[in-house]
């Protein structure tokens, strides 16, 4: 592409950004914290491992690496292994075929509206951000096929500036709010049918990362998708959770209640913060992702919540129950 | 006499996982790239330590590289687009672009961009950087990497770690926002842009 075929947008950025050349001194600064990184890096292990016998020096690896190991696991990482060897050996969910599935969940999604859909009402942001609270109750039979009924509840605003915008522009028209809205899909197995999934914890790794996304946070969200999922396999629990268990994660809350559950959160660079509870046969019970810095550009506070839910874990029930 | 090849980055990687010490060829190819990568969104006095940590983390991470990929350089931006981030929410300012009326500087872009272009646009700098503050801050890198970082929409997309079709919808979008906000951007430029449509997308 020439410069002169350029998107003027892009030529615009290119004549007004500054370029800098580094010095001598800069190179240099830089160059000598690497090598002390790099010193420590190359660890006295590793120079022996030339040197010694290597029958020795072999056991001594052997050490050493059970020993790390042992050392850098952290207690996140511990648990949700422990719990994946669990979830190998739980029965699977089998929904006999006059039963369903039941499960209930109670988020709160932040959503964001374009000005261009608020019909000439004036917001004093970019767009205009609000929490819609939400209940969602799902009945899944034998071969997928679900009932949903979700209801709609008075959304959450950042400032009143943004509420009484989004009654002038009639949104809550839209988002039906007050309304319990029933619908059946005949597949939503979501997720779980896109791909036939590896249970091996490496292979499905490196499958996400090659098909949705290569950052941990794009790791974690593809994960938590597939463990929400009601029919998921004990084997690809056990994957997935394994997945989960290598990412850099913090442990929050252990078993609280004394049923075994736990919570764990995640550092994003993006910024965000992905916490998120498990129980003690692997089922996600509770997730919240905050955005950290929150968004100034959509009058979001530092803090807020993107995605917030509880989850119930699934029971049989009667077709009489259905709606 | 067969000549000796020069490794590739991901062939340096990989040799510096068993000896960390070969990523300092890694750091020899590639700082001035990532200074000057740096020196375009904080300017010269925050760049070199900005720099440093880069490789730094390349270092410390450099075990999860992908080893398919010859040039480590996508790789090392989204690594500084990263850092960039950490740094500005510590000193607590949002991301831009480094302007020319901030500071004077021997510019690259100097040499390459036609000097009509460059005095008009120079003169919508002010509202250009608003104007890029007030984008999300995915649509804003994505764009930046391509734009004056001149990344193709394949690197970018090594480089942010997302699908190469997100690249072209977070410029598209971002392009369109900011032309909403500096309608005379186009005349501004003296052009009249490229259909989206037509765009090559690796150049």
């Amino acid at each position: 592409m020439t410069e002169t075929s350029l998107h003027p947008v892009d030529l615009a950025l290119r004549a007004v950004t500054t370029t800098f050349e580094p010095s001598r001194a800069d190179f240099e600064l830089s160059r000598v914290k690497l090598m002390d990184a790099v010193s420590s890096a190359s660890s006295p292990s590793s120079v022996r491992i030339r040197i010694a016998w290597a029958t020795a020096v072999a056991l001594l690896v052997v050490l050493a690496v059970s020993l790390i190991q042992t050392a850098s696991t952290s207690p996140a990482e511990a648990l949700i292994t422990e719990l994946a060897e669990v979830a190998e050996v739980t029965d699977p969910l089998v929904i006999p075929d006059d039963l369903f599935a039941y499960t209930q969940t109670e988020a709160t999604v932040l959503m964001e509206v374009d000005p261009e859909s608020l019909e000439g009402v004036e917001i004093p942001h970019d767009s205009l951000a609000y929490g819609l609270p939400q209940t969602r109750e799902t009945w899944m039979g034998d071969e997928g096929t679900a009932r949903l009924s979700t209801t709609y509840f008075r959304p959450v605003f950042f400032s009143s500036a943004d509420e009484a915008a989004y009654y002038a522009a009639g949104l809550d028209q839209r988002d039906r709010i007050g309304e319990t809205v029933t619908e059946t899909q005949p597949d939503a197995s979501g997720v779980l049918d896109e791909m036939d999934w590896p249970t091996d914890p490496v292979e499905l790794e490196t499958r996400i990362r090659s098909l949705v996304g290569d950052t941990d946070l794009e790791v974690l969200e593809t994960s938590l998708k597939l463990l929400r999922e009601t029919l998921i396999p004990p084997r690809l629990r056990t994957a997935v959770l394994l997945v989960i268990a290598g990412l850099d994660l913090e442990l929050v809350d252990e078993s609280p209640d004394g049923a075994g559950t736990f919570s764990v959160s995640f550092e994003s660079p993006e910024p965000k913060r992905w916490t998120f509870t498990l129980d003690a046969t692997g089922y996600l019970r509770f997730e919240e992702l905050i955005l950290v810095d929150g968004d100034p550009d959509r009058g979001v506070p530092p803090g807020t919540a993107e995605y917030t839910a509880d989850y119930t874990a699934p029971r049989l029930v009667d077709s009489a129950d259905l709606p | 006499m067969v000549e000796p090849t020069t490794p590739t980055d991901a062939e340096v990687i990989g040799a510096s996982l068993a000896d960390p010490t070969r990523f300092g060829e890694i750091f020899t190819r590639h700082h001035d790239a990532v200074y000057r990568f740096a020196s375009r969104r904080v300017g010269a006095g925050e760049a070199a330590d900005i720099t440093a940590e880069v490789f730094l983390r390349a270092l410390k991470g450099r075990h999860r590289y992908h080893l398919d990929r010859p040039s480590c350089l996508p790789w090392l931006y989204g690594i500084g687009v990263n850092v960039i981030g950490d740094h500005l929410r510590r000193v607590k300012r949002r991301s831009r672009i480094y302007l020319k009326a901030q500071e004077p500087a021997l510019s690259q872009d100097d040499f390459t961009t036609p000097l009509v272009d460059r005095v008009d646009a120079e003169s919508a700098a002010p509202s250009l950087n608003q104007a890029l503050g007030r984008l999300g801050r995915k649509d804003r890198e994505t764009l930046l990497l391509f734009a004056i970082d001149r990344l193709t929409y394949s690197e970018v997309a090594q480089a942010l770690g997302v699908p190469i079709g997100t690249v072209g919808s977070r410029i598209q979008r971002a392009r369109r926002k900011i032309i909403e906000q500096i309608p005379d951007l186009r005349q501004i430029t003296g052009h009249g842009g490229t259909d989206p449509e037509k765009e090559s997308r690796d150049d």
